[in-house]
């Protein structure tokens, strides 16, 4: 499949990875310099493998509603969620975006291809026969692309290009920009994060204007490899490896998807079940000061003394912390927070303790961040809070010492 | 940390991520049961999608479940999830307990 965006990385020499059968950057530069800029500034990349489907119809938010656990009732226009499709044994198929959109709602999918999505659509309606006759469509789309915008100036250069309602636009909600793209502001990894969405012409157009008005924010190209050590920091819904373990939303703490007091989901009865019986293991965060010599990779073994009581998941190096990072997926009476008694053992033999951790591991640069006060590019505000309470208490001083002292301040300084 | 140490921190976390879970199904009506809430679910943006109004009421939280004054130094990230807002729990009450170990006490005489 080509289009204008796919020659535009073509044109660049970049290579080019797969997913969902789509071919889009693996990277631009290296890591390092990926992982800065989705950090400190903005990084942008090509999300097109996303799998994207429309569907409209009066009862479509009730069809959408049995489909997946969050609440789909909850979202009005310009509204979006994020949420989970799980199977008739409430196993996480998916994790998607809904996003209510006038008369219709999108579906954004990392981890399913458009046909997919349709496909799991059109099948419900059909085991619901009759329920659901006003379906106008469900259609797959796959001449519109994705661009994701994410860091933390990510908001101000798309003011830049689309106006000051950037700005002011709420997490999971979305506006209609120029040449009919759509502007939604969702990501996973803790960072202001933006997501347009639009045919493959008008979003190669887009990616030229960010690149262009980016230079000012330091702004870098990224393909899909950055991905690895953000999600190891911000850990969020991945299939690989994790659901060679387990994919229940109850072990792998992603209930806050689940809505368990709708009437019904697909799936809804046999989760239930499961978290009235509790679960056998759940995955917890680990964390290790510095950087380890031994290496611990997915199906490591986890030990209490001698006893085997999990598996590391993931494992890696933040420098951003300094800490040794990952998670376990390790027996529900020792998955706490905030443990010192475990101990991980690679596979060559090499022991090493261990400390369980909440996640995110991140202290995500963002929450410094406020669009109404910081900007990257103009100097006359502060880049962040850190810098806003520098210049408030510079003032402060100045003004403290401009300031001639009272009368009796004065005699009583003479005094001394 | 020996297994009567590991047994002691469990119940400590155990029990204040419940006693968390409550306060906040309580002071901010969420639909939820305490069981429902995993203990890495994000308070704000995702996860229960708290608001600023409803960060007014964490700290009221902290304060009258908990008898915690939050203070101006204290690092705002313990407001980041269920886990960090009881870590931040559980610190807060061990620093105050180590510090009024540390108070001298009074003498008789005085």
């Amino acid at each position: 499949m080509s289009n204008l965006l796919f020659e535009l990385h073509q044109h660049n020499h970049v290579v080019m990875t797969q997913r969902n059968g789509i071919k889009i950057p693996a990277h631009y530069h290296t890591p390092e310099k990926e992982h800065r800029a989705v950090r400190q500034n903005i990084l942008l990349c090509d999300y097109s493998h996303f799998g994207k489907a429309k569907i409209s119809g009066e009862s479509a938010w009730e069809l959408l509603n049995i489909l997946v656990s969050g609440d789909v009732s909850s979202i009005r226009d310009e509204q979006a969620m994020y949420t989970l499709m799980l199977d008739d044994e409430g196993q996480i198929i998916t994790d998607l975006y809904i996003l209510c959109d006038e008369e219709s709602y999108l579906l954004f999918s990392e981890w399913m291809t458009s046909e997919a999505l349709c496909e799991r659509i059109t099948a419900l309606m059909a085991k619901r026969s009759g329920e659901f006759d006003d379906i106008e469509q469900i259609i797959p789309l796959n001449e519109q692309g994705l661009l994701h915008i994410e860091g933390p100036y990510s908001w101000e250069l798309l003011v830049e290009l689309y106006g000051m309602d950037v700005a002011g636009l709420p997490f999971q909600e979305h506006m209609h920009v120029f040449d009919e793209l759509i502007l939604l502001r969702a990501g996973k990894h803790g960072e202001f994060s933006y997501k347009l969405f639009g045919d493959y012409a008008s979003l190669a157009n887009a990616w030229q204007q960010l690149v262009e008005a980016g230079e000012k924010f330091d702004l870098c190209l990224g393909g899909l490899d950055y991905q690895q050590q953000v999600r190891l920091e911000n850990p969020c819904f991945t299939p690989t490896p994790l659901l060679s373990l387990s994919r229940c939303p109850i072990e792998l703490q992603l209930q806050w998807m689940v809505r368990y007091d709708k009437d019904e989901f697909i799936g809804m009865e046999a989760l239930k079940g499961r978290l009235d019986a509790g679960p056998d293991r759940r995955a917890i965060g680990m964390s290790i000061d510095g950087q380890i010599d031994v290496t611990l990779a997915f199906g490591d073994k986890v030990l209490l003394d001698d006893e085997v009581v999990g598996v590391v998941i993931e494992c890696g190096y933040s420098a951003d912390i300094d800490k040794t990072i990952g998670r376990l997926f390790i027996d529900s009476e020792f998955a706490w927070a905030a443990l010192y008694h475990l101990k991980a053992c690679s596979s060559s033999g090499d022991v090493i303790a261990l400390r369980t951790a909440a996640v995110p591991f991140a202290r995500n640069y963002s929450f410094l961040i406020n669009p109404a006060e910081h900007s990257y590019i103009d100097k006359r505000r502060p880049r962040d809070l850190m810098q806003q309470f520098e210049w408030q208490k510079e003032r402060e001083e100045a003004e403290k010492a401009a300031t001639p002292a009272a009368p009796g301040e004065m005699s009583s300084q003479g005094m001394k | 940390m020996d297994r009567a140490e590991l047994e002691a921190a469990i119940a400590e976390r155990k029990e204040t991520l419940l006693n968390v879970k409550r306060g906040l199904i309580e002071r901010l009506n969420l639909y939820h049961t305490p069981e429902q809430i995993d203990d890495d679910t994000p308070l704000f943006g995702s996860g229960l999608k708290l608001d600023s109004v409803d960060a007014t009421e964490l700290l009221v939280l902290l304060d009258k479940k908990f008898g915690i004054r939050v203070g101006e130094g204290d690092d705002p990230s313990y407001m980041r999830s269920v886990n960090t807002l009881t870590s931040f729990i559980i610190e807060k009450k061990r620093s105050d307990a180590s510090v009024n170990s540390s108070d001298p006490v009074p003498s008789l005489e005085q």
